[in-house]
């Protein structure tokens, strides 16, 4: 680590709290600690390297070094058809493992000139909600966790997110590394008693959610901890192409569902939540919030769902080889908009592909946002970006 | 902070009645889980149903099957002789399954996840490892129960019903009767 | 609360120890080896209970946490995994206990057994039945104060000599958080001191055998709960060993029976802390119902049932609410907490001089 340079306490501005001034004081020498949080670490959400100084407890900078997870995933797509290249984008954020089936999906489609017909959408839909409420419970159950609730509230997003793996692997047949949607369509159809299990278990939904809202947001102490920390403005974010439930909690209203719809979204009614000071607490009642939209949108798909034909999911090619050219494709991610560029040319293999990650660059608005809190509230900041190191390291 | 902290009560009682709710753990070597019936599991290979067509062994992302046949000159057919499968580097993902020609499929992921050994190379099955039920062909329709019966799950591979088949018009129409593979 | 005042009720402790006196009187044993002798069994069973207890106490605070997390926790070692404490403790004993390259050696080994002692000595005042506690001295809250305080050392020590960081910052917070958190505690005592006229422990139970001092002590009761929560760094208040923060905090250069000794050390002050929340505002050994049962240990049982009870309440606040950050705990101890307690005093004043007298019995 020779080559950090050490901020003088002189140029740090902003968001200062009073003990770090009175550090600054010629009389009071002191020293800044530098201190390695993870990789092994009981709340980096996964395997991340923070590097960071402090001044007693305050934060003065921090350096993130992430790479621990990477498994050249955009280098193995390379390797493999269009169609086997799904089962690899499962594994990038793999709490929410069928909206990068879906992603993958799209640009493939756009790349190869391919069709969805409706009950394929439907499906997709409706797998792709249940991912992001499954990522989103295990996103505030962390979150919960590293305020300090001990573990009560991760393991009741697990034990509540057993349900919708339990959905999902009747549908697909995995219960968190899918492979269900293929370009052109999904892999196999769902059961005729799917959608009855789809809404008895969105029933449970609202309890679960108001099982939080009496745990956390009620709560003073988690009020205190959360509420003015970590703020992220939205000029900010936009200058740090941030997306996702971080940008929303910022008060910017851009969701790519809305923006630029697909699948079936342009014609679901739903509601985007957006916060108003950009803090912990508000990105976590934005996520609150989503895990109902999501509920909405889910019993909406089933309602269309059942009226389509059973069995007619269009055409999905196995092989198919598109013409040269380039395609970059979209969609809201649990995490943030994710997106994938997939360049052809003329091969069965695409020739390149990349993958537009949204916790990587949600991560890159983290030091800024860090500058100036305690070593307790960096931790809370942390959860509150909700990352996955599946995607930020592909 | 407020004179009586309400919210912090509240989540004191919202966690003491979570005391009383039902418990979700399965006691799992005393109990089996629930798996869907979908479940990709370990393989099940049937040699009698085989057509040696190796579509499954190209079609693996991960080449994990390595199939050598012969064609039998007084049938004319293809006859397997050896069916290796590395279940180490396998990551079910199910594409053998989709691509397999046959009607009841010839290979089929079932419902059989406790693999594990002490030793990669004991991860190398081969086809007498590789056995289990057939699984419902897709033609006859599926009887009424087993079709209905959500969560069938048996960890043991000597399962009676473990993989009926679903009624055919719920696949897609590529994936049966030996049709090639559609070029886009 | 209509126990009989405390002449009348049976004096089973007394009787047993009678009972043993003369079994050693008659096998030969004399004066001081008999006093002797005596004195020892009764240290062998409280300290022996001390650390049992803790050791039960960590199967049920897990069951305990693991049932308000809809899953069933440990439960097969023993029946209903009551004997897990013992494959823990087996585990600990056979692990490597460690000292870190440049930690300071002695330092570090020191802190645990530091810690250990004030935590068994304070079960000598902790009054068990209507005979007393094991060592009738006559400022016994006096003692179980200074005592506890011993402790905080030991975090301190931990907390520098493990040569780490994470453990640095553990044992900064402890310093702040333990001292700050003194003045409340004893403060909010000093009003059931006035309330019954004495130092002993003992004598606090007696004075509530009308009135349990939960009642016209609510603020009291509710300070000193929080007050000793923060002193024995028990959740929502441990911040010294925040695990999502600082992974163990003090303790996380410390393994084998060292690292046991900590955690025994931990679950063990918690029920401390029940115990004496009961001696002080719940009556202690006092009976709420069916007082002249001439049951040996029947004192005994309330005591133990009202200390459990508390020590339940308190799990189930460890696992519901979030934790402080240390500034704003800080600043919750000295500005909110320390003027209540003071509050509390003068209200403690008000009702003795309203009642008249004090509740002696």
């Amino acid at each position: 680590m020779s080559e950090l340079k050490i901020i003088p306490r002189e140029a740090v501005q902003g968001r200062v709290s009073l003990d770090f001034e009175k550090a600054m004081r010629k009389d009071l020498r002191s020293d800044l600690v530098q201190i390695n949080l993870g990789p092994h670490h009981p709340s980096t959400h996964g395997v991340l390297h923070f590097f960071v100084t402090l001044d007693g407890e305050t934060v003065v900078d921090s350096r993130i070094i992430f790479g621990y997870l990477h498994r050249s995933a955009e280098k193995l797509f390379e390797g493999r058809t269009y169609v086997g290249a799904v089962a690899i984008m499962d594994r990038m954020d793999y709490t929410a493992a069928m909206l990068n089936n879906w992603a993958w999906c799209l640009s493939c489609e756009k790349l190869a000139g391919l069709e969805v017909n409706e009950r394929s959408n439907c499906l997709r839909t409706i797998a792709g909600e249940l991912s992001r409420l499954s990522s989103h419970y295990i996103g505030i159950g962390a979150f919960g966790q590293d305020l300090g609730v001990f573990t009560t509230s991760g393991i009741w997003g697990f034990n509540w997110r057993e349900e919708i793996l339990t959905l999902l692997d009747d549908l697909s047949g995995a219960r968190m590394m899918y492979n269900y949607m293929r370009p052109g369509g999904v892999a196999q159809d769902c059961e005729d008693w799917w959608p009855a299990k789809v809404r008895k278990v969105m029933d449970l939904v609202p309890r679960h959610v108001e099982d939080w809202h009496n745990l956390l947001t009620r709560n003073e102490i988690m009020q205190m901890r959360t509420k003015g920390i970590g703020i992220l403005s939205a000029e900010d974010a936009l200058a740090h192409s941030v997306t996702g439930p971080t940008l929303r909690g910022s008060g910017v209203k851009y969701d790519v569902r809305k923006a630029h719809p697909y699948g079936i979204y342009s014609e679901l009614d739903f509601e985007i939540p957006v916060g108003e000071n950009g803090d912990c607490f508000d990105r976590y009642m934005v996520r609150m919030e989503e895990m109902e939209q999501s509920r909405k949108i889910i019993l909406q798909a089933v309602d269309r769902l059942e009226q389509t034909e059973p069995g007619n999911l269009g055409k999905a090619p196995k092989v198919f080889k598109p013409a040269p050219g380039d395609s970059y494709a979209e969609i809201e991610g649990a995490k943030g908009a994710l997106g994938i560029y997939l360049k052809s040319d003329g091969d069965l293999q695409p020739y390149r592909a990349k993958i537009r990650s949204p916790s990587f660059i949600n991560l890159t608005a983290l030091p800024g946002m860090l500058r100036g809190w305690k070593l307790a509230d960096l931790i809370v900041i942390f959860g509150s970006i909700d990352i996955n190191m599946g995607e930020v390291d592909r | 902070m407020k004179l009586v902290p309400t919210g912090i009560l509240r989540s004191i009682s919202a966690v003491t009645k979570h005391l009383f709710v039902k418990r979700m753990t399965t006691q799992y070597p005393d109990e089996a889980p629930e798996l869907g019936y979908r479940f990709r599991g370990r393989h099940i290979f049937h040699q009698d149903v085989c057509i040696g067509c190796t579509q499954c062994e190209r079609v693996c992302p991960v080449i994990a099957i390595k199939m050598e046949e012969h064609k039998d000159p007084m049938s004319r057919k293809v006859v397997v002789d050896r069916f290796a499968l590395d279940l180490g580097i396998c990551y079910y993902c199910g594409l053998c399954e989709e691509v397999c020609p046959t009607d009841p499929k010839a290979i089929h992921l079932g419902p059989d996840f406790e693999l594990s050994t002490h030793d990669r190379r004991l991860l190398i099955y081969e086809m007498d490892q590789l056995a289990g039920p057939k699984p419902l062909p897709k033609k006859k329709p599926a009887p009424a129960a087993a079709a209905a019966a959500p969560g069938a799950g048996v960890p043991a591979a000597a399962a009676p019903a473990a993989r009926p088949a679903s009624p055919a018009p719920s696949l897609p129409p590529q994936a049966g009767g030996g049709e090639p593979a559609a070029e886009a | 609360m209509a126990a009989v005042p405390g002449a009348l009720l049976v004096d089973d402790v007394g009787a047993v120890g009678e009972w043993l006196r003369n079994l050693l009187f008659s096998w030969g044993l004399r004066g001081i080896a008999l006093d002797f002798v005596l004195a020892f069994v009764a240290v062998f069973i409280v300290a022996n209970f001390t650390l049992l207890n803790a050791g039960v106490l960590s199967v049920v605070l897990r069951r305990q946490i693991a049932f308000v997390q809809d899953r069933y926790g440990p439960n097969r070692v023993g029946p209903q995994g009551s004997l897990q404490w013992v494959a823990d403790m087996i585990k600990m004993i056979i692990k490597e206990a460690l000292v870190p390259n440049r930690a300071d050696r002695l330092v570090f080994v020191l802190a645990p057994i530091i810690a250990a002692f004030p935590f068994v000595m304070a079960y000598l005042v902790i009054p068990w039945s209507s005979h007393g506690s094991l060592a009738d001295v006559n400022v016994g809250v006096l003692y179980l104060f200074a005592i506890t305080s011993l402790a905080f050392p030991s975090l301190f020590m931990a907390g520098w000599a493990s040569n780490n960081k994470y453990s640095m910052y553990g044992g900064m917070r402890a310093v702040a958080q333990l001292l700050a958190f003194e003045v409340p505690l004893t403060m909010s005592v000093l009003g059931v001191v006035i309330l019954s006229g004495t130092l002993s422990t003992q004598g606090v139970v007696l004075a509530q055998h009308n009135l349990w001092f939960i009642f016209p002590q609510v603020l009291g009761a509710i300070v000193f709960l929080i007050a000793g929560m923060a002193e024995n760094a028990i959740h929502p208040f441990d911040l010294t060993e925040a695990e999502s923060e600082l992974v163990t905090g003090y303790f996380t250069e410390y393994s084998g029976m060292m690292f046991g000794l900590f955690l025994a050390v931990e679950t063990g002050t918690t029920w401390t802390l029940a115990a004496v929340f009961t001696t002080f505002f719940l009556g202690g050994w006092q009976p709420l119902f069916l007082a002249g049962v001439p049951v040996i240990g029947w004192p005994i049982v309330w005591f133990l049932v009202k200390s459990y009870l508390v020590f339940g309440i308190i799990a189930m606040i460890r696992f519901s609410v979030p934790r402080f950050r240390i500034d704003q705990f800080l600043r919750f101890g000295w500005t909110v907490l320390t003027p209540l307690a003071f509050l509390n005093l003068f209200i403690a004043a008000g009702e003795a001089l309203i009642i008249g007298k004090v509740w002696n019995p």
